[in-house]
């Protein structure tokens, strides 16, 4: 009977750390995952199996540590599974040729850009660029992080976000062109 | 002779290559310095970090507005 008390305990412990060091977290792991998975019924599924997992793990988590990174970390190598079961594109595509290795030089970003301009130029790059681009701009994990969370060294994720960066500011600009063509038409 | 300054000043191309990690605050202190020294006088520079801190900023403001909550937390 103590044994099982003391068990009980323990486990209650374990769900009130759980509560406070990865509950709060919850609806920013949603939005990361609601932009990864583009609809909120994949986007919950998401969050509630890297919560299951998470739960699971806890035991290996580090106190002290970046626990939204941890969870970054899950919620990634979910995804990466869901994707390749879906057979679609694979997650982390090797970009590291073609096209953003040809980028002469990142040009001027347009003063005048509205959010859904910003979401679509992110939108139109390769899925590689976006992930590290979202989660350093937007989660603001580090680079190691980001590198522990894809599974990646640190200096892919360096040059992913460089050449990332420069091809969100390329299409940017390509609005900043349509912009002038339309106002010219207009005029 | 050249002095330890002048050996060690970063020039446009060194900046623009450590802009996004010094934005990151991924960099050494030392190397944060060398870079605020050189956008003291280089306005080319200061304003290429501007615009990249802008567009860190527009990414971030972008991916998080207008996103809900999680219903999870409230089913």
């Amino acid at each position: 009977v103590t044994e099982g008390r003391a068990a009980a305990e323990a486990a209650g412990e374990t769900l009130s750390a759980f509560e406070v060091e990865v509950l709060p977290h919850t609806n920013r792991l949603f939005r990361l995952a609601l932009w990864f998975e583009r609809n909120r019924a994949d986007a919950e599924d998401l969050v509630q199996e890297t919560m299951v997992q998470a739960l699971r793990s806890f035991h290996r988590f580090k106190p002290g540590t970046n626990s939204r990174a941890w969870l970054v970390t899950i919620l990634q190598h979910l995804m990466s599974n869901r994707r390749r079961a879906r057979r679609r594109s694979p997650l982390v595509e090797d970009p590291d040729d073609g096209l953003a290795l040809s980028l002469p030089f990142a040009p001027p970003v347009p003063e005048q850009l509205t959010d859904e301009e910003m979401l679509e130029a992110l939108r139109r790059l390769p899925d590689a660029f976006q992930q590290v681009i979202v989660l350093a701009d937007v989660e603001e994990l580090s680079y190691k992080e980001i590198a522990e969370a894809l599974d990646i060294p640190v200096g892919t994720v360096m040059s992913r976000l460089h050449r990332g960066r420069a091809l969100l500011r390329t299409e940017l600009a390509a609005f900043a062109v349509a912009g002038t063509g339309q106002r010219r038409a207009r005029g | 002779m050249t002095g330890r300054n002048e050996i060690n000043a970063m020039n446009c191309r060194d900046v623009r290559e450590l802009a996004d990690s010094f934005l990151s605050e991924e960099l050494l202190t030392e190397t944060n310095h060398d870079i605020l020294r050189h956008v003291e006088s280089c306005v080319s520079c200061r304003n290429e970090i501007a615009t990249r801190r802008q567009l860190r900023a527009g990414t971030q403001g972008c991916v998080r507005s207008g996103r809900g909550n999680c219903s999870l937390l409230t089913n």
